[in-house]
């Protein structure tokens, strides 16, 4: 199986090789749930991050008793992995208050999932000075948690090793971004989003290792994908290629994305040199701004302005998840000043497990309509 | 029967709801409409200007005001919420800036700064209380722009009302990030769609030192921001003079607090929502007066070994561990007469016993005792960080105020108490062994569960629990 292949087949397998190495090997894997979790520190402590996420989930009977209707199903889809045991190779997972509805998660999987160790890092809703120390001493704190629990110290050259490695990936992964923007793409955006998940779920060198191939065979391969528009994809947690698969199976191409499981948890580099942990905390704090901070709209506009016009994008689909405020009000915002800007958008609701894809294909349908280049 | 905001901003018809309720209060043997003759007669003696108002106003709402055992705290209702209105409108007459905040935060800091605060979840919450068209108008208003749903009626509603004129923008918005992103993306908004600067609170997750140290430096920092947009500096007099009227609220609302717990209990259930309404004032003389009137007129019940359910009735107490609905007041009243169902606390309206009262020695006591008071006022407390606080706040009402049932009707936009319910239900069983029935509501939008499930669904609740 060549690298390309290997990152293609990774999210979608039921079993995971390297989760199942790591464990083999008497290593612990610690999970998060939201990309302001500086996987760096996880890393360093010998640990293998491991970014939660469902895709698959066709049910949520066990998570509904904890967490009602009124929670997104993004939510309740984890817990209900956790519930029945999907996450039992865990050893720990560090929540966040990402949102109104994971942070709560964290007091449930206290109670019902048996994981050795839980952790909660807390982040200002707003971005500023007083803020930023607030983040670094959590994130110092978190430091110090994972070595007392996992009794591994981490000193600072450990931690700018971990930058570095996790830089790789962050660098890699923009030139995947930056091959996508040529007008002849090379690959589907659902095979672009299979390859930047492997990285949740791997050690991290390893998927340098492999991107980095596998970027070669991509630009040797002188394929390139038909469309008739190019798209951009924003909104809520979205982490199912075969969401993306819908749309370019209406004659669009995903060129770009302003997602939490993209584009935002990849771009912008941690700074190698100085203190590492203020560095840690400078690129997670001020990266590019997730809804939940209160205030940074204009920088969130901007951000999906930049990423849109970057890849030449002839519109914007804005996903969100069924009771996600965040996004819930962002996209409605997002869109009427995108469209403003001449940028068509159209918005989408949906639940996280893929369902009532006859709706979504019609909607998708009229878009590519008002859009198509070709 | 629409609630004509139009061609009259929403505090004015506040202002003349106040009147005419007090009009009303002042009649003499006035106990029951019927009795005395029914609407008509009321219409024949309201001074000229208050016809229209009356009938925006709730029929049922009317009915349990002038009932006798709700007078007293009625009339200090009306009497304070008036004065507390005409403070407002001279204010926004005088032209200070107007900031529109969040409910739990330092408002002292702004009278003490020259500037208007006005509770942006008020706006929507006290014309839900009172109206027949409640603040249905405000949510689709906003909703029509493609908001969800799912986002929080009482910010909707307000930011309804700003779309539609009927109150007036405001120069700068203050807002805590807690308790939940839904909140925190309609002041967003507002602050977008209306060019208004927003200044942003943070509300730490825990409550060590360093989180009160960190809430303090905050606080300065939202006053260097105030400073800035408005040009006006804090005077320290007129802070400790308004420290002090928040002090007395807390006094006052903490005494009434333990009344409650005497059975039968001699406190009805719709001045949760009342006092909700007064917390938003808190600072200001006529939240204190409020407090204190209502204080009295529970104790001269309570000293008389009054209770508010009727004569013969077995009372059971509930404890509401989220939360009041506000679009449907009498259901309190009619919760004690129908059922002899009494109402001890919710999570807007229970306050620690121990929270302690700001010293006013200098500005740096009353800012760090303000932050405290922040990091306690109801909601705020048990919504800023784990979901411990919350639950075993619970537990201690549940048991101090021997508790009968735990109610959890779940306002829809909480998310994160939707996510914590279970929890909270399972432990007060465990802990106590009492009985919890949790249901879906809108605190605000009576559209949601309307008046008539609610009552079906509490009502059969207390029927096959309490045979």
């Amino acid at each position: 199986m060549s690298a390309l292949q290997e990152l293609l087949a990774l999210p979608d397998r039921r079993d995971n090789p390297y989760v199942k190495e790591w464990k083999d090997s008497g290593r612990r894997i610690v999970g998060s749930a939201c990309g302001y979790v500086p996987e760096e520190l996880i890393w360093a402590s010998g640990l293998l991050p491991y970014r939660v996420e469902c895709r698959g989930c066709t049910e949520t009977n066990l998570a509904d008793v904890y967490m009602h209707r009124f929670n997104c199903t993004y939510a309740r889809c984890i817990l209900q992995a956790g519930l029945s045991g999907e996450y039992d190779f865990l050893d720990g997972f560090c929540f966040l208050n990402g949102c109104e509805q994971i942070r709560r998660m964290y007091e449930i999987w206290d109670k019902h999932i048996n994981t050795d160790y839980l952790y909660m890092i807390t982040v200002p809703h707003s971005i500023y000075e007083g803020g930023f120390k607030w983040y670094e001493e959590e994130i110092l704190n978190f430091r110090e948690q994972l070595r007392t629990n996992f009794g591994k110290r981490i000193s600072d050259d450990s931690v700018r090793e971990a930058i570095k490695v996790y830089n790789e990936s962050r660098r890699l992964v923009e030139k995947l971004y930056d091959m996508r923007k040529a007008e002849d793409v090379p690959l589907s955006g659902a095979d672009a989003m299979r390859i930047v998940l492997s990285a949740f779920h791997m050690p991290r060198d390893r998927y340098n290792e492999l991107l980095a191939e596998a970027l070669g065979e991509i630009e040797s391969s002188g394929e390139h994908v038909e469309y008739s528009a190019r798209l951009m994809v924003g909104g809520s947690a979205m982490d199912d290629p075969h969401l993306l698969e819908i749309i370019e199976d209406l004659g669009g191409v995903v060129v770009t994305d302003s997602l939490c499981y993209g584009s935002r948890h990849f771009l912008n580099l941690v700074e190698e040199n100085g203190n590492p942990i203020q560095a840690l905390a400078k690129r997670y704090y001020y990266h590019n701004p997730c809804p939940r901070m209160l205030g940074e709209y204009d920088n969130r506009l901007k951000f999906n302005e930049e990423m849109a016009r970057g890849a030449d994008v002839d519109g914007i689909i804005l996903q969100k998840i069924v009771f996600c405020d965040t996004h819930g009000a962002d996209n409605v915002m997002l869109t009427e000043d995108l469209e403003e800007m001449g940028i068509p958008v159209l918005t989408l609701e949906r639940e996280y497990m893929l369902s009532d894809i006859g709706r979504f294909r019609t909607r998708i349908e009229a878009f590519m309509e008002r859009i198509a280049r070709r | 029967m629409g609630n004509n905001h139009k061609d009259r901003t929403i505090f004015e018809n506040w202002k003349t709801t106040m009147e005419l309720a007090l009009f009303v209060l002042d009649q003499e043997g006035l106990y029951n409409l019927e009795d005395w003759g029914g609407r008509e007669v009321i219409y024949d003696i309201l001074p000229e200007g208050m016809l229209e108002n009356f009938d925006m106003i709730q029929p049922a709402l009317v009915d349990t005001i002038i009932k006798e055992k709700n007078r007293p705290s009625a009339e200090a209702f009306c009497k304070n919420m008036l004065d507390y209105t005409n403070f407002m409108l001279e204010g926004l007459e005088s032209g200070i800036p107007l900031a529109y905040n969040y409910f739990a935060i330092s408002v002292e800091l702004c009278f003490a700064m020259g500037i208007m605060p006005i509770c942006y979840e008020l706006i929507c919450g006290l014309t839900a209380a009172l109206y027949n068209n409640g603040c249905e108008e405000g949510i689709d208003r906003i909703e029509a722009e493609g908001y969800p749903d799912h986002l929080c009626s009482t910010q909707k509603g307000t930011a309804g009302f700003l779309l539609m004129g009927v109150v007036p923008k405001p120069d700068l918005l203050l807002k805590p990030t807690t308790p939940c992103d839904a909140s925190n993306k309609l002041y967003e908004w507002t602050a977008h769609e209306l060019n208004i600067p927003l200044i942003p609170i943070e509300s730490p997750y825990y409550r060590d030192e360093r989180s009160i140290k960190y809430l303090m430096d905050d606080i300065k920092r939202m006053i260097e921001a105030m400073e800035k947009l408005t040009g006006n500096t804090l005077d320290e007099d007129k802070l400790r003079e308004h420290v002090g009227y928040g002090n007395e609220t807390v006094e006052y609302f903490i005494k009434t607090q333990e009344l409650k717990k005497i059975m039968p209990c001699p406190d009805t259930g719709w001045h949760r929502p009342a006092d909700t309404i007064f917390l938003t004032g808190i600072g200001t003389p006529m939240s204190a007066a409020y407090f204190k009137n209502l204080y009295e007129a529970v104790k001269a019940k309570a000293d008389k070994g009054e209770g508010v359910i009727p004569e013969g009735k077995k009372e059971k107490r509930f404890a509401w561990g989220y939360t009041w609905e506000c679009y449907d007041l009498p259901f309190f009243d009619w919760l004690e007469e129908e059922h002899g169902v009494t109402y001890m606390a919710d999570t807007l309206t229970y306050f620690d016993p121990d929270v302690g009262m700001i010293d006013t020695s200098s500005v740096e006591t009353m800012i760090e005792g303000l932050a405290w008071r922040v990091m306690n006022m109801p909601m705020g407390r048990q919504t800023m960080g784990f979901s411990d606080m919350w639950i075993s706040d619970f537990e201690t009402v549940v048991k101090g105020h021997k508790a009968d049932a735990l109610i959890l009707g779940g306002h829809m936009a909480c998310k994160h108490f939707w996510a914590l319910n279970k929890l909270m239900s399972d432990k007060i069983k465990e802990q106590t062994g009492i009985p919890c029935l949790r249901f879906e509501m809108d605190m605000f939008d009576k559209r949601f569960t309307p008046p008539a499930e609610l009552r079906r669904i509490v009502g059969e609740f207390v029927e096959t629990t309490f045979p």
